[in-house]
């Protein structure tokens, strides 16, 4: 040993573990994943501000860039809105506990001068904040490319109540955002395991999303209904296009009651057809929410998705704060 | 990192546990765990594999809840665990600026000079250094935090025997400047001799003995002679063992008597610590099996 002293840097003292610290370290460790979706995040914006600048300037969305349809540029963008909160559930929020518990290095951050709750506090909102950020960003970016579609033609290209439009806006991004981050930090401080707790949140996270999307959200409010002769209801055959949502329809008496298909369909032409199904008394019913359930919905889903988030968020804090095994 | 400053008779106490106790599902690991470590001291928790040290250690550092009793340490703990884990992808440097942003003391110079010691190279990631180099790397961090109680898991298990001897020698020295107390686990108790001055003696997840490793083995003779059924002198026989004309006996002496003195057949001979750690854990095996 030779005889250097400890008095040439002298030994640092503070009163505590600051938010700097820990931006530092959170950079430190997750530097590439944040970048990447970052610049895949900002990539997309871009792409639909110009598209957006694009069809405002023309009015017209069939001939994007010579050959290229918009349906290939538009569709990257109108993805994002269905990836953003996934990707982050995945690529951010999945490996933050439990890379560290297969790694063991959650033994070493901890025995460090700070609490498990304050080094798990840190990483939630230092990464937590800029994901909902970067969905913030995506979502009013998606909205603007479908405002401005939806003005070029009469009929909305994207329907509101459809994804990925219902998708398309801050909140919801936001709160798909805020459950996706959650779904992969429960599920990387209960599995403990990196790729595992990956591929559940990819699962979760659609399985979720699908029976929400696809189950629930027709079922928020009660469908309102309506009974009409068949030529009414052959004139709206692509939906009604005035911004409501159908979700059911169908043959049916005059009363609404559900009937079986007609014997009409050796009819010669449309007058017959319909002439056929008026001597069988047969209507259509429709199952629809007006336009103006559009925000309630959207409401309503992302405080399912907001709520989901607290419980999932509150499990992985729970986890790290009482450990029973190390 | 807990706190809890505790001090009994005048003299502080850096590490303590009342009733401790510790269950992965109905096994318990460890049970009715009652010591107190006096402040300065570097302390060998000993035991046989599974016998509950990491349990222990894991506990005392406040990383694991215990089901039963508490613990609680004086001051700063600092807690290098088994597997010396550090962050892969950060190199020596990184890992060094992690210990001084997330701890309210940090040196530095110890740290580097701890590094330097063993030659690890700052500037490559831990990932791509060896299984002893990181070692040094997680050794470093502990140091550098200056805590007042080290907490050690297996702490040679990956070192080379002359990495081990220096790796030693370099935390008694670090002891003697800073004064903290250091309580480390190992069950190659060799390694332990001239290094540890109090013993944590643990088997089956329960305290076998605990106290200062001097008044331990003073307290505990060897006799060697002709052989017989019963030892030269009153005390517990902690183990007897016999040949077909030698009988070896190790015995506690009762407290508070003067030692006795043999003569004749039987030879006397000072324990070492090894001798007496081995016997110990020998007879909780034969008493398992009984």
């Amino acid at each position: 040993m030779t005889a250097t002293t400890t008095g040439v840097v002298p030994v640092a003292k503070r009163a505590g573990v600051g938010w700097g610290d820990l931006a530092w370290l959170t950079w430190r460790q997750h530097r590439w994943a944040i970048a990447g979706l970052v610049a895949g995040a900002a990539a997309v914006v871009a792409l639909a501000l110009v598209l957006v600048w694009r069809v405002d300037a023309t009015g017209d969305m069939q001939g994007l860039f010579g050959r290229w349809r918009f349906i290939s540029l538009g569709s990257v963008v109108m993805l994002a809105p269905i990836a953003t909160g996934l990707a982050i559930a995945v690529f951010w929020a999945a490996p933050v506990l439990a890379r560290e518990y297969e790694q063991r290095t959650h033994l070493v951050v901890w025995s460090q001068d700070i609490t498990p709750t304050r080094w798990l506090t840190g990483k939630v909102v230092l990464l937590g904040v800029p994901a909902v950020a970067v969905a913030v960003g995506v979502g009013l970016a998606a909205r603007a490319l479908v405002d401005s579609i939806n003005a070029t033609s009469d009929r909305p290209v994207f329907e509101l109540f459809a994804m990925p439009a219902f998708e398309a806006v801050p909140l919801v991004q936001t709160a798909y955002a805020a459950f996706g981050f959650a779904l992969g930090l429960a599920f990387s401080a209960v599995t403990r395991r990196t790729v595992l707790s990956m591929g559940l949140t990819l699962g979760a996270f659609i399985g979720v999303r699908v029976v929400v999307a696809g189950l629930w959200r027709p079922n928020f409010q009660t469908p309102l209904f309506k009974v009409e002769p068949y030529d009414a209801y052959r004139q709206q055959w692509d939906g009604p296009g005035d911004g409501s949502w159908v979700v059911n329809s169908g043959f049916s008496d005059a009363a609404g009651n559900e009937v079986d298909y007609p014997a009409c369909s050796n009819t010669v032409d449309q007058a017959a057809y319909a002439k056929c199904m008026n001597d069988n008394n047969v209507l259509f019913f429709t199952q629809y929410h007006p336009a103006d359930r559009l925000v309630p919905f959207q409401l309503f889903e992302s405080a399912i998705f907001l709520v989901l988030a607290a419980g999932l968020l509150a499990l992985a804090f729970a986890r790290v704060r009482r450990a029973r095994r190390i | 990192m807990s706190t809890a400053v505790e001090t009994t008779d005048g003299a502080a106490v850096a590490v303590r546990a009342q009733g401790l106790g510790k269950r992965y599902r109905a096994k318990w690991a460890l049970r009715e765990c009652t010591f107190e470590l006096p402040a300065g001291r570097v302390a060998a928790l000993v035991g046989a594999n599974g016998a509950g040290k990491t349990t222990l250690m894991t506990v005392l550092a406040g990383l694991l809840d215990a089901d039963e009793g508490s613990a609680g340490a004086a001051g700063r703990v600092a807690f290098v665990s088994q597997e010396k884990p550090v962050y892969r992808t950060f190199s020596a440097a990184d890992m060094l600026r992690f210990g001084a942003r997330l701890n309210l003391v940090w040196d530095e110079a110890r740290a580097r000079r701890w590094l330097a010691r063993f030659e690890i190279p700052l500037d490559r990631p831990c990932g791509k250094l060896s299984g002893g180099q990181q070692a040094q790397v997680a050794f470093a961090l502990a140091i550098g935090s200056r805590p007042d109680v080290l907490m050690l898991d297996e702490p040679l298990a990956n070192l080379d025997p002359l990495a081990r001897r220096e790796v030693t020698a370099e935390l008694l020295s670090e002891v003697d400047e800073t004064g903290m107390t250091v309580l480390l686990s190992t069950h190659v108790v060799a390694e332990l001799s001239g290094v540890a001055d109090h013993l944590l003696l643990l088997a089956h997840g329960r305290l076998l003995t605990g106290g200062d490793l001097d008044e331990l083995l003073g307290r505990h003779v060897s006799y060697t002679g002709p052989r017989s059924e019963a030892p030269p002198a009153l005390g517990g026989i902690v183990e007897a063992r016999h040949t077909d004309n030698q009988s070896t006996f190790l015995v506690e002496l009762p407290e508070g008597q003067p030692r006795p003195v043999v003569a004749g057949p039987w030879v006397e001979r000072p324990l070492t610590l090894e001798d007496y750690v081995l016997a110990q854990l020998e007879a909780t095996r034969k008493g398992a099996r009984a």
